[in-house]
C-alpha cells in the first residue's frame, strides 16, 4: 500500500511521508483504505497545501486542478467500481462535497507554506479584542508584515509565516535558528515615543507624549514612526550595549523644534510605556540622532534596534505555547 | 473562547477522537488508531487520521515529538488540552439537557 503515499504533494511527503508509510504498512489493504487515503491526498493538495488560494509561489487553482486531475479521475473510478463491489454505505459522498477549502492562507516570503518545520512551529496569538471585526484581517496582515520585517532584519529570510484562525500566527523558523532567541523580538510591541513633563489637572507632573507642529502647522506626536534607522552598538564609555538611532528628515525637524521649546527641561524616550532615557535638554538636538541606553543585554539591544526600524506591532501579540525542542 | 474543534468542519469528529486518545499520553499514528477503535468503535482511515493530525498540529493543539524509528508520537499541548476540555464540557451539557428532556417525557 506504500504507493498510496505518492498521491500526496511532495512537501507533505517530506514532513509526514516516513511515519505515514509506517502506518500504511500496518493497515490491511482494502478499497476503503485506498479511498480514504485518496481523499486525504486531495485534501493535502487542495486544503493543506494551498488552502484553496494561489500560494506564495504564484501557483493558481488551475495548476492544482491540473496536478490533481489524475487523482480526481482515480477517485471517480474507485467510487464507481467501489459502488459496485462494496456495500454502498462504505463509499464516501461525492468528491466535490468532501473537498472543503480551508480558511488558512500562506503569506510571507520564501519557502513552501506546507514545507515541514523541522522543529515545532512557534504559535503566536494577536489580541484583536479591541479591533472591530471588519478590521481584524487587515490588522492581522499588519502583524504579519511587522513580524516579517523583524525576522528579515534579524537575518532570517526563510521563515514561514501563516495566518491561522482566531488571530493566530504560525511561524516556522529555519532549523539552524534558536527559536527562544526570537520570542522577545516577535512579541514585543516596541512603540517608541518622546515624552515631556506636563502638569496634570491635579497638580502632579507626568510624562506625556510630546506633540510638535510640523512645517505645515499640523500638530504631530513625536513617535518611533520618525525613526528611520537604528542599530545596536557598544557604548565606548560604559562598554554596555546601547541602541543608536537616526530620525528621518521630517523627524529631525520635529525633534529640533521640540528641543528648542524644551531647553533646560526634561525630555524622555519611552518604549512600550517604559522610561528608557531621560535627559535635560541643554541645547537643541538638530542632527536627529540619539542613543537609548537601558540595562540591555546584547540581544535586548539587537531586538530593540530591529523593532525600531521594523515598526511597532499594531496589537499586542503573545506566545501561545512555548516551543520545545 | 471559541470552540477550536468546531472550526475544523468535517474533521471535528476525527480531531476530537485524536485529542481524547492523546489525553492520557503521547501516541503515534497506529497506537491512536487502535486506541480510538477500542474507545469509540470507530476506525479512522490513515488518510483521515493524517488530515486531522496536520490540522491539529498547525493550530498548535498537538505537538510532534521526535520520531521513534519511523513512527512519530504526538503529544497534546496545553492549548489542545484547554480546547478539548471546553469541547467535552459543552458535549456534557448538551447530553445532560437531552437526558433531562427525555426524562420529562
Amino acid at each position: 500500500m506504500r504507493w498510496l503515499l505518492y498521491l500526496y504533494p511532495r512537501a507533505w511527503r517530506r514532513r509526514y511521508g516516513e511515519e505515514f508509510a509506517a502506518l500504511l504498512e500496518r493497515e490491511r489493504p482494502s478499497l476503503r483504505l485506498s479511498l480514504d487515503v485518496l481523499l486525504g491526498a486531495l485534501d493535502a493538495h487542495w486544503c493543506l497545501h494551498t488552502d484553496g488560494r494561489p500560494n506564495r509561489n504564484g501557483e493558481h487553482r488551475m495548476a492544482i486542478w491540473a496536478r490533481t486531475a489524475p487523482l480526481l479521475l482515480a477517485l471517480a473510478i474507485t467510487s464507481v467500481v467501489g459502488w459496485g463491489i462494496s456495500r454502498p454505505d462504505l463509499a464516501p459522498g461525492s468528491p466535490a462535497a468532501s473537498v472543503t477549502v480551508g480558511q488558512n492562507r500562506g503569506v510571507g516570503q520564501a519557502g513552501d507554506p506546507s514545507a515541514p518545520p523541522s522543529r515545532p512551529p512557534v504559535l503566536l496569538e494577536a489580541d484583536l479584542s479591541a479591533v472591530p471585526a471588519t478590521e481584524r484581517d487587515a490588522r492581522l496582515e499588519q502583524v504579519v508584515q511587522v513580524a516579517e520585517r523583524r525576522l528579515r532584519a534579524a537575518g532570517v529570510s526563510d521563515a514561514t509565516i501563516e495566518v491561522l484562525d482566531g488571530g493566530r500566527l504560525w511561524i516556522a523558523l529555519p532549523p539552524d535558528q534558536d527559536v527562544a532567541s526570537f520570542m522577545g523580538l516577535l512579541t514585543t510591541t516596541a512603540r517608541l515615543d518622546f515624552r515631556e513633563q506636563a502638569t496634570q489637572p491635579d497638580g502632579t507632573t507626568a510624562w506625556v507624549v510630546a506633540r510638535v507642529r510640523d512645517a505645515a502647522g499640523v500638530e504631530r506626536p513625536l513617535t518611533g514612526a520618525y525613526v528611520h534607522d537604528a542599530r545596536a552598538v557598544t557604548d565606548p564609555n560604559s562598554r554596555r550595549p546601547v541602541v543608536e538611532f537616526e530620525m528621518s528628515a521630517e523627524g529631525q525637524d520635529l525633534l529640533a523644534t521640540l528641543t528648542e521649546r524644551l531647553l533646560d527641561q526634561q525630555l524622555a524616550i519611552f518604549v512600550d510605556d517604559q522610561l528608557q532615557v531621560a535627559l535635560t535638554v541643554r541645547s537643541p538636538i538638530v542632527q536627529g540622532r540619539g542613543m537609548i541606553s537601558g540595562n540591555f543585554t546584547p540581544q535586548d539591544a539587537r531586538d530593540l534596534a530591529i523593532q525600531l526600524v521594523s515598526g511597532p506591532l499594531p496589537v499586542p501579540v503573545q506566545l501561545v505555547d512555548p516551543p520545545r525542542s | 473562547v471559541a470552540d477550536e474543534l468546531a472550526n475544523l468542519g468535517r474533521f471535528t469528529e476525527p480531531a476530537l477522537l485524536i485529542l481524547v486518545s492523546l489525553a492520557d499520553g503521547p501516541k503515534h499514528g497506529y497506537a491512536m488508531m487502535t486506541d480510538i477503535q477500542r474507545l469509540a468503535g470507530v476506525h479512522l482511515g490513515a488518510g483521515t487520521l493524517y488530515a486531522a493530525l496536520a490540522r491539529l498540529e498547525r493550530r498548535g493543539l498537538i505537538l510532534p515529538l521526535a520520531a521513534e524509528e519511523r513512527r512519530r508520537p504526538y503529544q497534546l499541548t496545553p492549548v489542545g488540552a484547554t480546547a478539548l476540555r471546553a469541547h467535552l464540557e459543552s458535549m456534557r451539557s448538551f447530553a445532560v439537557t437531552g437526558l433531562q428532556r427525555l426524562a420529562a417525557r
